[in-house]
């Protein structure tokens, strides 16, 4: 017991110092040195108020007993150029202004000094360094050179412009418009002795003078470059060409009788040549081989949107051939020095003149003569047309789009019809207006006549036809195989003796059915209670 | 072993197939006795009546001859005839003591038409003109083949099909008072209208399992595959109440469709006077619009 007890006290004991040794080692010795850096990291120490000194900047993680900075030429094993002894600092971040001077007062050349900031124990023994920061600086007192712009004086016609050179040494560069500062870049590569840099500048009417100045990373300014003018002659150039309509037909049927050039100038022109030529427009870098048949402008014009209309006769006032042509517009350019030189650049809009009409649409397979729906389905045949005339009984109904081909194309029109007699005439359209003569007529009578009905030969788009003698609230039609099997079920609900059931050929899931024959049973249900049942089959072919 | 497996491939085809079928030509085959006994029967038939049901059977015919008639829906003036006969070909295989009969090679002939009104009033009619042939290997196995064309025609000029169509089958006697047969109807076959698509047949597997030859009874019961889907089980049996004079059939259909099912009962007679047999049956299909069917058979056995 005795003998534990003697050994507790040693182990307690021991435990005592090394809590104490652990103490010691926390003071001001276990302070390290971090985040060492300079700002800026490029100076220029000549007096010119712009980056002439630099600021060392470090954090010491606890206080220190003692603090050196040493600076030493980078690249080197010259003994330090500047030593500051700072003694004991505190903990924190902490600095130092170099005006890059030695200890005597005398600058230094120009180069990269490696600053290092050491942290020793409080007997300042250098040999001793219990932790260290490092970082560099470029002492630059260096001008650099003035930039050059890569072009002389010269004049432009496009607005756009592009102000370039090189800046060597430098890093930014400014450049000067009309005296004043414009806009700033940086150069490619930063530094370099062919350090290039560009400015895109938007032009305006008549002298445009650019001067660049260069800056490089110390702050050292460079001379500023002699001014280059550039002149901006804004000469017409013509946009938004176009013809409405491009297909017309000049027969004086108050239908697209002519055709309408659109431009839009964005300067006025002293002459501008508008005509209507024969062809097609030439592919680019290959010589115009329209024909002139007509001149429809030939004088000076405003800037702005221009019309010029085309009745498709030539000069002579006869009316052209059906076909192709372009309508030109050439404006007159002016050299940079004003000088008018004619037109070469010209700007077409293709038209087709056709006054040619289209044959007259028919309908294939012919509607039926009765109809026991309000509806019917017209498969119409056309051809050169782009729009579809549907009338009934002499009175436009409505028109329809079509598909232009030059082939004749079958489209399906619906068709409602009213009870009785409806009489179905159509006609076409072409691009150009020109109208088909009528087709037709075709005649097809919609019936209600009591009973259940339905085409034979149900198709799609087809519909079951309820007609009673009262009015029911409900109609449902079951559909079945011939086999007896479920295969959809349609209703309806109203109080009317007129229903119209479609079917659209699928079954309870969702598919198509198969063609052949299917039975339908009718139930209708009266408002009082009371039903009737009644079967039918029709024949489906899709 | 790899042959039998392509085999099978082409056999169950066209019933894995899910388009859309056509709805033409579908009919069920084997007659008044095989409507009877629920409607689906493979195993027991055993005139020419093989030939619409189980070609496999052809084998076991006896030499026969029969006309038919199905009064399906008045109101729709929907009716079935038909007219066929089947011919035992080569060696009589019959073994001693064995139940049935079989035959080398049988072939057989058969003319369907159904005909029903449609909602306007026209008339529209399917026919369709059957041959077929089946081979026994041995005596108690039997295959067929049966090939068919068809055609529907119309009053309403615009409506008309042509259809053609395979069946196959094969039939064994298991032990002298069980048998099994399995039939694919429509295994292979196309169907297209005037201006319509050109559509499958709709295949249709039969799976069928029978206990015959019995002095007072017979009964069969049959699965039914179709679009790859049940769609049928039935079951049927026939008690001989005159020993080769009068019989009375009942049977019951479970009849499956992709979204529903129902139960459609069947019962008839049949009566044999020197080798003539008439044959009745009755079925009774509500929920498939189809409420009361008459079917009439008369088959001669020379």
């Amino acid at each position: 017991m005795l003998g534990f007890g003697t050994m507790s006290r040693s182990f307690l004991i021991a435990l005592l110092a090394l809590a104490f040794l652990a103490a010691a080692s926390t003071g001001p010795t276990g302070a390290a040195v971090i985040g060492t850096h300079a700002v800026p990291s490029a100076f220029s120490p000549n007096g010119d108020g712009v980056r002439d000194s630099t600021m060392i900047l470090w954090t010491l993680t606890d206080s220190a007993a003692c603090l050196v900075v040493r600076v030493v030429p980078s690249g080197t094993t010259l003994p330090p150029v500047r030593r500051f002894y700072l003694g004991e600092r505190p903990a924190g971040v902490d600095t130092l202004v170099w005006n890059g001077t030695d200890s005597t007062g005398v600058l230094l050349p120009d180069r990269t000094y490696n600053f290092f900031v050491e942290q020793l124990p409080a007997s300042c023994n250098k040999d001793s360094i219990l932790s260290q920061g490092q970082t560099a600086v470029l002492l630059d007192t260096a001008v650099p050179p003035a930039p050059t712009i890569a072009h002389g004086d010269t004049s432009v016609t496009r607005s756009q412009f592009k102000v370039q050179g090189v800046a060597a040494f430098a890093d930014t560069v400014a450049l000067f418009r009309d005296g004043a500062r414009f806009d700033t870049t940086f150069t490619a590569p930063p530094g370099d002795a062919a350090a290039a840099y560009s400015f895109d500048v938007v032009l305006t009417e008549g002298d445009n003078r650019f001067s660049v100045q260069s800056w490089d990373r110390a702050g050292n300014v460079s001379p500023q470059s002699l001014d280059v003018n550039v002149f901006y002659l804004n000469a017409p150039d013509i946009s938004g060409v176009s013809a409405v309509p491009a297909t017309f037909s000049p027969n004086g049927d108050g239908r697209a009788d002519s055709t309408r050039m659109r431009l839009t100038l964005d300067v006025p022109t002293t002459r501008l040549v508008v005509e209507a030529r024969r062809g097609t427009a030439p592919t680019p870098g290959l010589p115009d081989q329209t024909e002139p048949v007509a001149v429809l402008y030939d004088g000076p014009a405003p800037a702005g949107a221009q019309f010029y209309t085309w009745d498709g006769t030539d000069s002579l006032g006869t009316t052209a051939a059906d076909g192709e042509y372009v309508l030109v517009a050439q404006a007159e350019s002016l050299l940079a020095g004003g000088t008018p030189v004619q037109g070469t650049r010209r700007s077409y809009a293709r038209v087709v003149l056709d006054t040619a009409p289209p044959p007259p649409p028919f309908i294939s397979p012919p509607p039926p003569a009765r109809s026991l729906s309000s509806q019917v389905t017209l498969n119409v045949t056309v051809s050169e047309s782009d729009s579809l005339r549907i009338f009934r009984d002499g009175f436009l109904l409505r028109t329809d789009q079509v598909d232009v081909t030059l082939g004749p194309s079958v489209s399906a029109h619906p068709f409602p019809l009213h009870i009785g007699t409806n009489l179905v005439t159509l006609q076409a359209i072409d691009l150009a207006g020109n109208l088909s003569v009528v087709g037709g007529p075709y005649t097809v009578v919609y019936e209600t006549p009591v009973g259940f009905h339905a085409p034979e030969r149900f198709g799609k788009g087809d519909v079951f036809g309820v007609n009673l003698q009262s009015p029911a609230t409900s109609i449902v039609i079951e559909l079945f195989t011939l086999r007896g099997t479920p295969v959809r079920q349609l209703t309806a609900t109203g109080n009317t003796t007129h229903f119209e059931l479609p079917w659209d050929l699928k079954d309870v899931a969702g598919n198509l059915v198969g063609d052949g024959p299917y039975m339908a049973r009718l139930l209708v249900g009266y408002a009082n209670g009371t039903g009737q049942e009644t079967k039918a089959a029709i024949v489906v072919v899709k | 072993m790899r042959r039998a497996g392509l085999a099978l491939l082409l056999l169950l085809g066209p019933a894995l197939a899910q388009a859309a079928t056509t709805a033409a030509f579908d009919r069920a085959g084997g007659g008044a006795r095989a409507a009877a006994l629920g409607g689906h029967s493979v195993v027991l038939p055993d005139d020419d009546h093989a030939l619409g049901s189980s070609p496999g059977r052809l084998v076991f015919a006896e030499r026969s001859a029969s006309a038919q008639y199905d009064r399906v829906d008045p109101d729709l003036e929907l009716w079935r005839g038909r007219l066929g006969a089947v011919m035992p070909l080569g060696q009589d295989l019959t073994e001693p003591l064995q139940t049935s009969h079989v035959s080398r090679a049988a072939v057989g002939l058969a003319l369907d038409v159904t005909s029903l009104t449609l909602i306007e009033g026209s008339g529209y009619r399917e026919a369709a003109v059957s041959l077929g042939g089946g081979f026994a290997p041995f005596n108690i196995l039997g295959l067929g083949l049966v090939g068919r064309y068809e055609h529907a025609s119309s009053d309403v000029t615009e409506i008309s099909a042509s259809a053609w169509g395979v069946d196959f089958g094969a039939a064994v006697e298991l032990t002298d008072h069980l048998a099994a047969a399995v039939a694919i109807r429509n295994a292979l076959g196309r169907a297209s209208f005037e201006e319509g698509d050109d559509e499958d047949r709709p295949a249709e597997l039969t799976v069928g399992l029978a206990a015959g030859h019995h002095k007072w009874w017979q009964a069969e019961v049959d699965w039914v595959i179709r679009n790859n889907v049940t769609s049928a089980l039935s079951a049927g049996a026939e008690a001989h109440v005159v020993p080769g004079m009068v019989d009375l059939r009942a049977g019951i259909a479970r009849e499956q469709d992709p979204v529903s099912s129902r139960f459609v009962g069947t019962a008839g007679a049949g009566f044999e006077f020197a080798r003539v047999h008439l044959d009745y049956a009755f079925r009774a299909d509500p929920d498939g619009t189809l409420d009361a069917q008459h079917q009439l058979a008369l088959t001669a056995r020379f």
